[in-house]
C-alpha cells in the first residue's frame, strides 16, 4: 500500500489519533483493528483529493499538541491527547470530522475494508458475534 | 419485417415481467439493460460501497461515472451528481434492477391509495389524482405477482387490507424479540399488527432455497438467491422461451417515431457503438427517472418537446417516500441477528388519521449493519468519538429498536424531471436535471408519523426515544414515481391506463413512472402487478 503522501511523523500521529476516536479497553481500539490502513487505502483511492487536507491537518494535529505540551501528539498521554483533538475539533472542525467519521467507518465496516481487522468491532457489539460465512 | 416485435428498455420490476409476458406469447423481443448481467462481483458484501449505504461507490450500478445527473437543490443550488451521491436518486442499474438489492417489502396498495384525490381533496398547489384504475382492477395483477415472483405472508392478518382471492404463497417471516417487544406496544395502544409481506423465500419455492437468514437483504444481492427479483424469475422465463434476446451494457438513446408518433425503432449504444433496431412495439420500462429521460430526448420536429409531451406533462409529478420513524433503546437487547429482521408492521396509519392527507405504513427495520447503526441511530447529542462513544455502541447495538415507514408523497408538480441543456454523459445523451420538492403536505404526514412510531417505540417499553423532524426536499430513489403518470385526460396525464401513451398505438410506458400516486408502501409489489396487468393487454390486443 502506497503510503507516500504521508511522513513518518504523520502516520504516528494518525495512529494515536484513531486509538483516542475509537480507545483500546477491553477489546482492541482503532488503530490496533487497522484505522491507517483503512484511511490511506481511502486516500489512495476513493478520496485522494483529500490526501493535502489529512497531512495538514494532522500537522494541526502536532501543532497543537507542541504548543500545549511540548512534544509530539503520539508521545503524550492520552489524556493530554484528548485535550489536544477538543483544540483540534474546535478549531479544525471540517478536519476532524472526516478523521472521526473515517475511523468509525473503518471501524465498524467490513474487515474487507481493512479497519476492522477479525471482526473486532462485530464482536464487541454482537452483531454476528459467532462469525458467519457472509 | 421488424427485427422484433417489441424492444423493452430496462429490466427492473417493470421490464422482466413484460418481456417474458410477451416472449411467452410468442413475441419476438429484445431486452435491453443499461447495467451489467452479475453485478459488483469483486466486492459484493462490502458495507461502505452497496445500494443502502454508498459512501465511496455501490455495487448494483449504473456505473459510476458513465451516469451523471445534475441535481437542483431547494435552496436552487445546481451540481453534477454521481450515481452513489446525496441527491442522485439512484436506483439499481442491472438485470433485475432495484428488485436485485431491494428488501423486498411486498405491499399492496390499499384502495384508498387509488383515490387519493376523492378521498381527501387536492391540497392547494399539489397534483393529488385518482388512479384511472380501482383496487379491484389490479387485485388479480397483485396475486399473479405474489405468485409468480414470491412472497411470503401472512394472510388476511392486515385488517385494513383490501381484498384478496388467493393466500399468500409462502408462510410468514419468523419473529424475533424486536417484534415481541412491538407486539407488547401495539397491545397497549390498541394498533393491529402483522407480519410483514416480503418477496423473500421462508421455504423452498421456485428450485430455490429458503431464506438463509444471513441479514443482508437490503442493499445486496441474496446470497443464497432466496430473494425473489426479476433477475431469478421472469426474465430466465423470458430467456427459456428462446424468443426474448437480453443485452446488458445497453444505453438506450432514443426512441424513434413516425410523423405520428408512433414508435419504429429504438437506438441504443453497447460497447460505445450505436444499434438501431426496428420494432411492432417500444415499452419504457427505465424507471421513473430514465423513462421520461428517454420519452425528452426522443423529441422530433413533430413532437419537438418530446414523445408524450404535449402537455409538458411527462417529468412532473416524481415522488418517491419521505421516510420518517423513530429509533429507541431498549433496556434489554432485542436484536438476535437472524434476517431479514424486519418482521412487524402496522397500516393503522395509512389512512383515516384526523385532518391529515394519507399516512403510511410503520414498520421494524432490517438487522442494521453496524456502519448504518454508527451513521444513522445515535442519539442526539451522543458523544461520536471517545470511550464513552465505544461503550455506548458496545452497550446498545443490540438494544437499539427503529420502527420506520413511507409516507405517502403528495405530488408535486414541480418536482420533476428535465434534460439539463449543457451536461452529456458518456454517449454524448443528455443528462436528467433533477429539480423541485415533494409538496409540504407530505411534511405534515410525515411528522404526524414519526410522532406514531415514537407512541409504539415508549408503549414497547424503550426507556429513551428520538426521531428527527423530516426535510421538504425532493423525494425519488429506489421508489421513484410518477414521471408519466396514467389518466384518462391527455391534458394531465402521459398515459393511458395501459401505460400506452396517449395518441400513439405502439409506444408503452411500464414502470413505476405511471403511479398517479405512489402509496404509503414500498411500491415494488405495485410496480410488477401494474406490468402483469399491462403485459396482459398487450398480448390480448394482439390476438
Amino acid at each position: 500500500m502506497s503510503i507516500f503522501f504521508l511522513t513518518q511523523r504523520q502516520l504516528s500521529t494518525l495512529r494515536a489519533a484513531a486509538d483516542r476516536i475509537i480507545p483500546p479497553d477491553e477489546t482492541a481500539g482503532a488503530a490496533e483493528a487497522g484505522a491507517t490502513d483503512f484511511i490511506l487505502r481511502l486516500q489512495n483511492n476513493e478520496l485522494s483529493a483529500h490526501q493535502t487536507a489529512y497531512a495538514q491537518g494532522l500537522n494541526k494535529i502536532d501543532e497543537q499538541a507542541t504548543t500545549q505540551f511540548a512534544q509530539l501528539f503520539a508521545d503524550l498521554a492520552p489524556a493530554q491527547q484528548d485535550i489536544v483533538l477538543q483544540a483540534i475539533e474546535r478549531n479544525h472542525a471540517i478536519f476532524f470530522r472526516m478523521l472521526v467519521e473515517h475511523t468509525l467507518e473503518g471501524f465498524y465496516a467490513d474487515p474487507s475494508n481493512g479497519g476492522n481487522r477479525d471482526a473486532v468491532s462485530w464482536k464487541m457489539i454482537g452483531y454476528r458475534a459467532e462469525g458467519g460465512i457472509w | 419485417m421488424n427485427d422484433f416485435d417489441a424492444i423493452v428498455i430496462g429490466t427492473g420490476a417493470a421490464g422482466g415481467i413484460v418481456a417474458a409476458v410477451l416472449a411467452e406469447a410468442g413475441q419476438r423481443v429484445l431486452l435491453l439493460e443499461r447495467g451489467a448481467d452479475n453485478p459488483s462481483p469483486e466486492s459484493p458484501r462490502d458495507h461502505l460501497r452497496n445500494q443502502r449505504l454508498s459512501i465511496y461507490g455501490h455495487n448494483a450500478g449504473p456505473d459510476i461515472s458513465d451516469h451523471p445527473r445534475i441535481a437542483v437543490a431547494p435552496n436552487g443550488t445546481t451540481s453534477l451528481v454521481h450515481p452513489h451521491e446525496p441527491g442522485y436518486q439512484n436506483n439499481a442499474a442491472c438485470v433485475g434492477g432495484g428488485t436485485r438489492v431491494y428488501g423486498g417489502m411486498a405491499w399492496r396498495f390499499m384502495p384508498q391509495d387509488f383515490r387519493m384525490a376523492t378521498t381527501y381533496g387536492i391540497p392547494a398547489g399539489s397534483s393529488l389524482a385518482d388512479w384511472p384504475i380501482t383496487y379491484d382492477d389490479l387485485e388479480p395483477f397483485y396475486e399473479r405477482a405474489e405468485w409468480e415472483i414470491g412472497v411470503s405472508g401472512a394472510t388476511g392478518a392486515d385488517k385494513f387490507a383490501g381484498p384478496r382471492k388467493k393466500p399468500y404463497p409462502l408462510p410468514p417471516v419468523d419473529s424475533n424479540p424486536e417484534r415481541i417487544a412491538l407486539e407488547r406496544g401495539a397491545a397497549k395502544l390498541g394498533l393491529n399488527t402483522f407480519p410483514i409481506p416480503l418477496l423473500i423465500n421462508t421455504i423452498p419455492y421456485n428450485n430455490r432455497p429458503a431464506c438463509g437468514k444471513c441479514g443482508m437483504c437490503i442493499g445486496f444481492a441474496c446470497p443464497t438467491n432466496s430473494k425473489n427479483g426479476t433477475q431469478n424469475t421472469m426474465v430466465p422465463r423470458a430467456l427459456a422461451t428462446g424468443r426474448c434476446m437480453l443485452v446488458t451494457g445497453a444505453m438506450a438513446q432514443k426512441v424513434h417515431t413516425d410523423p405520428r408518433g408512433n414508435a419504429t425503432a429504438v437506438s441504443y449504444f453497447v460497447n460505445d457503438k450505436l444499434q438501431t433496431h426496428t420494432a411492432g412495439m417500444v415499452i419504457c420500462s427505465a424507471g421513473a427517472i430514465e423513462s421520461a429521460r428517454l420519452l425528452l430526448n426522443s423529441a422530433t420536429v413533430h413532437h419537438p418537446h418530446g414523445l408524450g409531451n404535449d402537455f409538458d406533462q411527462v417529468g412532473r409529478h416524481l415522488q418517491g417516500h419521505t421516510y420518517t420513524g423513530a429509533f429507541g433503546v431498549m433496556p434489554e437487547p432485542i436484536f438476535d441477528g437472524q434476517g431479514p429482521g424486519v418482521s412487524i408492521a402496522t397500516t393503522q396509519f395509512n389512512h383515516h388519521n384526523p385532518s391529515i392527507v394519507g399516512g403510511g405504513l410503520l414498520a421494524n427495520e432490517f438487522i442494521k449493519l453496524p456502519a448504518l447503526f454508527i451513521k444513522w441511530a445515535m442519539p442526539p447529542g451522543q458523544p461520536r468519538w471517545g470511550l464513552a462513544a465505544k461503550q455506548y455502541a458496545r452497550e446498545n447495538y443490540r438494544r437499539t429498536i427503529h420502527v420506520q415507514g413511507p409516507t405517502q408523497d403528495i405530488p408535486n408538480p414541480e418536482a420533476r424531471v428535465t434534460i439539463d441543456p449543457q451536461i452529456r454523459d458518456r454517449w454524448g445523451i443528455p443528462v436528467a436535471r433533477l429539480s423541485g420538492t415533494t409538496h409540504p403536505e407530505t411534511i405534515r404526514t410525515a411528522n404526524f408519523l414519526r410522532h406514531r412510531a415514537e407512541e409504539w417505540l415508549t408503549a414497547s417499553g424503550a426507556k429513551k426515544v428520538w426521531s428527527y423532524p423530516p426535510q421538504l426536499q425532493l423525494s425519488a430513489g429506489q421508489h421513484q414515481a410518477g414521471t408519466c403518470r396514467m389518466g384518462n385526460d391527455p391534458k394531465t396525464s402521459v398515459t393511458n391506463s395501459w401505460g400506452q401513451i396517449h395518441g400513439c398505438e405502439n409506444l408503452y410506458v411500464i414502470d413505476g413512472s405511471l403511479h398517479p400516486t405512489n402509496g404509503g408502501f414500498n411500491p415494488a409489489l405495485t410496480i410488477m402487478a401494474l406490468a402483469f396487468r399491462s403485459a396482459s393487454y398487450l398480448i390480448d390486443r394482439d390476438q
